[in-house]
């Protein structure tokens, strides 16, 4: 690359506008072109300094080892169901535990706590107890009747006669 | 835009299209359940991802081991890929996640590990313009200067880090950038500015005397 043309692109160059492969060259040339690389401003050497670095070639056993270790984690993950992906032993555990959790809920949910809930605010009165305080507080006064189900049998039994 | 399955076609069908799409392509052959398709994926990509997850650990084992891992979940995680992004998006993304991780284990920030010279070494090997200054001193000093710049990026914040390796170096767009790192366009512009500005106070004391005619 011609140093006029190098100059020229270093604008665009630091506004990041010029295409890789463009960039990719002035920076080489404007890093190792001893008349260019003398007027670069600290700002302007960070931009092409990076043309300067290489590349480093992974090691001769790198793609080796690779495939290796993809084939022994698709070993280790494979189902014995095929086309049940899902089935991994990671995903299954995952699972079992989550339907643990929600069963747990439920049966922490049902436990009895009416009459034999701990006391204290936490804990909410029973049945036995919510009616015994009702009765105390005169709301209640003929429960008995509530449950007087052939008395109510016959008041119906009134009304259609009357019918 | 369109994209075709391919099960048993070869290479040449697809030489044709863009980088980007031949990568999104090769993806979507690898879900169909062809094996070759990933092969062409890892010789193109495995060695920029090397030197990707290089910069930000500077060490040539540890940069290799990432990169597998980042390949690792490429090759496993290829059910969740979906055409909508570029497949280098996608893939920087992922390498992205992966070398940040590992530079914020508290392990790594203990071990101050020594910057290998490889990089500079490799570059005279690979431009050969490079070899042709017959100053042994001048080449010496630019080597310096290549190291002194490794240093100072791994002293910066590491969103800034971040944007300023994946645009000079894995020569990405901003646009592109942005959606790797998921931000915008004028976050990474601001982002490379700063990264750019810290570099320059950094090496400052080191260049005038590679600047010496």
């Amino acid at each position: 690359m011609k140093c006029k043309l190098a100059e020229d692109n270093l604008k665009a160059l630091m506004d990041g506008e010029l295409p890789a492969a463009e960039a990719r060259e002035a920076r080489r040339h404007l890093a190792s072109c001893p008349a260019c690389s003398a007027h670069l401003s600290p700002a302007q050497w960070v931009e092409v300094l990076p043309g300067l670095e290489g590349e480093i070639e992974p090691s001769p056993g790198f793609a080796r080892a690779f495939y290796r270790e993809a084939h022994r984690r698709r070993e280790a993950g494979r189902t014995p169901w095929p086309g049940m992906a899902w089935a991994r032993p990671g995903r299954l555990a995952g699972a079992g535990a989550l339907v643990l959790v929600v069963l747990l809920g439920v049966f922490v949910s049902r436990l009895p706590w009416d009459g034999h809930g701990p006391s204290g605010p936490a804990g909410e009165p029973g049945t036995e107890e919510t009616v015994a305080i009702l009765k105390d507080m005169g709301l209640i006064h003929h429960l008995d009747l509530l449950e007087d189900f052939e008395t109510i049998a016959d008041l119906g039994a009134l009304g259609q006669d009357a019918n | 835009m369109e994209w075709a399955l391919y099960r048993n076609d070869g290479f040449l069908m697809t030489a044709e299209t863009s980088a980007g799409d031949q990568d999104a392509e090769l993806m979507l052959r690898f879900q169909a359940g062809e094996e070759g398709a990933f092969e062409a994926l890892f010789a193109r990509h495995s060695k920029p991802l090397v030197n990707f997850a290089w910069r930000f650990v500077h060490n040539r084992e540890r940069a290799e081991e990432l990169a597998q891992e980042i390949l690792l979940k490429v090759y496993e995680g290829s059910d969740r890929y979906r055409p909508t992004a570029k497949f280098t998006t996608w893939l920087y993304r992922i390498a992205t996640n992966s070398c940040l991780n590992e530079i914020r284990r508290p392990w790594f920030r203990i071990v101050q590990r020594p910057i290998d010279a490889a990089p500079p070494a490799a570059a005279e090997a690979a431009h050969p313009e490079l070899r042709q200054d017959p100053d042994p001193v001048r080449n010496l000093e630019r080597e310096a200067l290549a190291r002194a710049l490794a240093g100072a990026l791994g002293r910066l914040p590491a969103r800034q880090r971040t944007a300023f390796i994946l645009n000079k170096y894995q020569q990405l767009s901003y646009a592109e950038v942005g959606e790797v790192m998921q931000t915008s366009e004028k976050a990474v512009k601001s982002m490379i500015h700063r990264a750019r500005e810290a570099l320059a106070e950094s090496l400052a004391p080191v260049l005038p005397e590679y600047r010496r005619p």
